[in-house]
């Protein structure tokens, strides 16, 4: 099953490929992000929650002598992130529906094979198979944003692919450190996760492969300093492209944390956590104030995500079950929440053609439903009660609190300053005197996808349990892993 | 050697040999030689598919065993893709029988370098592959690939002068020349030693290998560059093989001792050359340097030599490498040919012109950099892996960080292609068979990606060839 999600994307770029009308490009798209989604609800429907490991296991022998398998299977934190990327590509092609004008095939097939790879890199088992995927992603991403980005589209994708694949290098490194090491203990050369994650490593050698992951990682989610990348390619990249590197693209990051740092070496994970903490915070409250002197709206939103994983980062490394649970709900909630954003600012700018907070106003009479909606996710990035966004930015500071005091303190402090830019935005967007004169309400699409955002972000707002109970079992076996 | 390996170098060379005769005598037209030497190609593959079965003989002089058959087939396969663009590339010119010939003659010379076992037939097999790569060199006739002739010409005597001045000194001291006998050697004179530097040098002058690198870069800028294509992918490949087997072969005992050499020159021949990769402007040259920082990175695996990876990371090395190189010389080839696309200003939107030849041309140049899933990434972990597996991690590290950095040219070219606006307006050849020259581009894209999946073939050859020299 998780093999035909793996493989559904590729056979509908290929036939985008083979079609021959632009037009139906788009509908081959819908189609197969669309049973690609329902596939994966499937998936999570048959999942059972109460079990530890992974489950619907695919492999079959890739390399027998030096055991590289093609392995794949979910658990609690993959499933999570599979719907989230499947929901996500789903309204990405939405989003693209009018938005791309021009090459649509190339569009499509290129989203398509993004998918595939979004999807692998969260599925895979083992380390090589996630590395292909963790590396094929770049490309698209990359060619998305130079081609049908904004003005400075060839800076921000060159500066994407460059700073994403230096990073990942280290990654490279510290897998191939890894296998040798375990090879030699063990005479089995593999790149499996489960057989790897069985290591116990000496202190000094966790250390130094902790932060040659670390690198690979905190430029994808990104981590203050790595986040210079994000607000340029944010920025230029067109809405679909945007929706994924917000939505997707950064949880990457916190899932190889969860899913490599933490298992593999527990001890330095635990011995850095308090840089950690600090970083993050820098991050929460810097990007923050950054984001409140903005005049771009989707610049806004952009510095808001580095915010936002700024919890995230710190509900990871906090180690108890509240800031583990807490910071894997808060990366679903932030893919549907800031993708739901981008997704405004995207229609705002096909009717105006501008995202200059100045040029806008009283949009809130013109286009009330669409205010209505953005209302909504307004609320929930400032993280209102009610909304999936309370639940996990209240979860990620409990656990900061537990680790420690002042983080968590720090983290609440943070709260105030992304209440105060999101507000500031909605209000120099939506109310104030009118500066725009004719504008289109949201019209069906729009409705429909952001409708059915804004319905999850509400729904799970009040019954996280409906998408926690996939997590306890998981985060209670990774904190028996670490020790904890 | 096996009988049929042999036939297939012997009709490879015959019918290079014969085509400019059987033109003289006919005056057959330019595609009549192409599909001549198609059929000399599609029997040799065959025949080198078909070589694990039947006698063998010469077997003090050559072998022919898993490693010889799989890169002979890629190698023939890669030859064959390069006879056809430089076919098309050069179909008015009327030497292209003559081109073409010498072409198989020396991708003869290739086959039979990859299976000497001695060194008399490795220096014979060696000179066979670069005679007439010397012809080769001058065919623009112009007063650039005069000055890259003549420079050619005197650093490959110089390199086989060095080389065969080591094996003199080594056959002094062993009266012998066969690796066989000479493994068995306990060496004990210094004079080895020094017999392996001047046989390494040799080597070096081959493979482009800092600090005899110099001559590489303007020989394929100045030559035509399906020539040049040639000369990094298939010369360079054989000759790795060809090291291969003097390293693990004929002399482990002192290239044990070497190893530190081999990561010293290793780590310097890529840096040196991603660097000045960087400097350049023409796209032939910063091929021609990457094609230098890639001998580097397969003197890795040769650095790693105590472990049995580092086999499967020259082999894949070479096997990617001879595609991936060949392949983006001649997407430059026929570039130049229809577009005169020189320079890096030049290839501004030439991705939006031509999109197929232009995705073609990415494919190699992601390979080349080491993205995922094509061959060029594979290989790179393996060479990786051997450096760690060998207790060398600085090197591997530095080999990653040449990675990244090389990443910056090679997208850069994608970035000229793909996202900024064409400056070339019309194009200077428009030949109405264009669309063919895709075919045999895409089949070595093709290869690329299935090498870089189906990792079987040249692991299981790796294991085998590791297991015969007891690693």
């Amino acid at each position: 099953m998780l093999s035909a999600i793996l493989l559904l994307p590729l056979l509908g770029a290929l036939l985008i490929a083979v079609c021959r009308s632009e037009e139906r490009a788009r509908l081959i798209a819908l189609l197969t992000t669309g049973a690609t989604l329902v596939i994966s609800l499937l998936v999570a429907l048959k999942f059972q929650t109460g079990k530890t490991g992974f489950q619907f296991i695919d492999y079959g022998d890739w390399l027998p002598s030096l055991s590289i398998r093609y392995h794949v299977g979910v658990d609690g934190l993959s499933l999570i992130m599979l719907i989230m990327t499947t929901l996500l590509t789903f309204i990405a092609v939405a989003s693209a529906w009018n938005y791309i004008e021009e090459r649509r095939k190339l569009f499509y097939a290129l989203l398509l094979l993004l998918e595939t790879a979004m999807v692998g890199v969260f599925i895979s088992l083992d380390m090589l198979l996630f590395y292909i995927f963790w590396e094929a992603m770049l490309i698209p991403m990359a060619l998305i944003i130079g081609i049908w980005g904004g003005e400075r589209r060839i800076y921000s994708a060159l500066k994407f692919f460059i700073y994403t694949f230096a990073g990942s290098i280290f990654l490279l490194i510290g897998m191939i450190v890894l296998v040798v090491i375990y090879g030699n203990l063990t005479g089995d050369y593999t790149f499996d996760i489960t057989k790897l994650s069985q290591l116990k490593l000496p202190l000094d050698l966790q250390k130094w492969l902790f932060w040659a992951f670390f690198i690979a990682f905190a430029v994808k989610v990104p981590v203050f300093p790595f986040h210079t990348w994000l607000p340029d390619a944010h920025v230029e990249a067109p809405t679909p492209g945007s929706v994924i590197l917000a939505g997707v693209l950064l949880k990457m990051g916190t899932y190889g944390f969860l899913r490599f740092s933490l298992p593999l070496f527990p001890d330095a994970y635990k011995a850095y956590a308090p840089v950690i903490f600090a970083l993050g915070v820098v991050a929460i409250i810097y990007t923050a104030l950054i984001a409140l002197v903005q005049e771009d709206v989707k610049k806004i939103v952009a510095y808001s995500s580095v915010s936002h994983m700024g919890f995230v980062m710190i509900g990871l490394f906090s180690l108890n079950p509240q800031g583990i649970e807490g910071a894997i709900f808060q990366m679903l909630n932030h893919g549907l929440v800031s993708a739901a954003l981008f997704f405004i600012v995207g229609a705002i700018y096909e009717r105006i053609h501008t995202r200059q907070v100045s040029k806008m106003g009283g949009l809130a009479e013109l286009a009330p439903k669409l205010a209505t909606l953005a209302m909504v996710f307004t609320m929930a990035s400032v993280g209102l009660p009610g909304t999936s966004s309370f639940v996990g930015e209240f979860l990620t500071i409990l656990g900061g609190f537990k680790a420690s005091g002042v983080t968590g303190t720090l983290m609440a402090l943070g709260v105030i300053f992304g209440a105060a830019y999101m507000l500031y935005m909605y209000r120099n967007v939506f109310f104030l005197n009118p500066k725009v004169f004719s504008f289109k309400d949201a019209d069906t699409r729009e409705l429909l996808s952001l409708g059915l955002l804004a319905v999850l972000v509400v729904w799970w707002g009040f019954n996280p349990e409906f998408v926690m109970k996939y997590l306890h079992s998981y985060v209670g076996e990774i904190l028996k892993v670490a020790g904890v | 050697m096996n009988v049929n390996f042999l036939a297939a170098i012997m009709i490879l060379a015959l019918t290079g040999a014969f085509l400019p005769v059987i033109n003289r005598l006919f005056r057959i037209s330019g595609i009549m030689g192409a599909l001549i030497s198609s059929v000399g190609y599609v029997i040799s593959a065959f025949l080198v598919l078909i070589s694990d079965s039947g006698r063998s003989l010469l077997n003090s002089f050559f072998t022919t065993d898993d490693v010889t058959r799989l890169i002979g087939f890629l190698i023939l396969v890669a030859s064959w893709m390069t006879m056809l663009v430089v076919y098309w590339v050069t179909q008015r010119d009327k030497f292209v029988n003559e081109l073409i010939g010498s072409l198989m003659i020396a991708t003869a010379g290739a086959l039979l370098l990859i299976s000497a076992e001695n060194f008399v037939s490795l220096v014979i097999a060696m000179e066979l592959m670069t005679m007439p790569t010397y012809l080769m060199v001058l065919f623009a006739f112009d007063e650039r690939s005069f000055e890259a002739g003549v420079k050619y010409f005197f650093n490959g005597a110089l390199a086989v002068g060095t080389m065969l001045f080591g094996i003199s000194l080594l056959y002094g001291m062993t009266g012998e020349f066969s690796f066989a006998a000479l493994v068995q050697n306990l060496f004990k004179d210094p004079l080895v030693a020094l017999a392996g530097v001047f046989i390494l040098a040799g080597f070096g002058f081959k493979l482009t290998a800092f600090p005899f690198h110099f001559w590489g870069p303007d020989v394929y800028d100045g030559t035509c560059p399906g020539v040049a294509a040639l000369l990094t992918g298939i010369s360079k490949s054989a000759a790795f093989i060809a090291l291969m087997r003097v390293v693990y072969e004929a002399l482990p005992v002192i290239s044990g001792k070497f190893a530190f050499i081999f990561a010293l020159i290793a780590a310097v021949t890529m840096t040196v050359g991603n660097l000045l990769a960087l400097a350049q402007k023409r796209v032939s040259r910063i091929l021609a340097y990457s094609s230098v920082a890639h001998a580097g990175y397969t003197l890795i695996a040769f650095a790693a030599l105590s472990v049995p990876v580092s086999i499967t990371g020259i082999l894949y090395h070479s096997a990617a490498y001879v595609f991936m190189k060949t392949a983006a010389f001649l997407s430059f080839a026929v570039f130049l040919y229809v577009w005169g696309a020189r320079t890096m200003d030049d290839y501004k939107g030439l991705g939006k012109r031509e999109p197929l030849l232009g995705a073609l041309f990415l494919i190699f140049l992601f390979s080349l950099a080491g993205v995922p899933p094509m061959a060029g990434f594979i290989s790179k972990v393996f060479v990786f892996t051997a450096a760690v597996d060998a207790g060398m991690t600085w090197l591997a590290l530095l080999g990653l960080l040449n990675s990244a950095f090389s990443v910056a040219y090679y997208i850069w070219i994608a970035k000229q292609m793909y996202l900024e606006e064409p400056v070339i307006e019309s194009p200077i050849n428009n030949p109405f068979d264009k669309k063919f020259i895709v075919i045999p581009l895409a089949v070595m894209a093709v290869f690329l990606v299935v090498l870089g999946i189906w990792l079987g073939p040249v692991v299981d050859a790796s294991t085998v060839y590791a297991s015969k020299v007891g690693l």
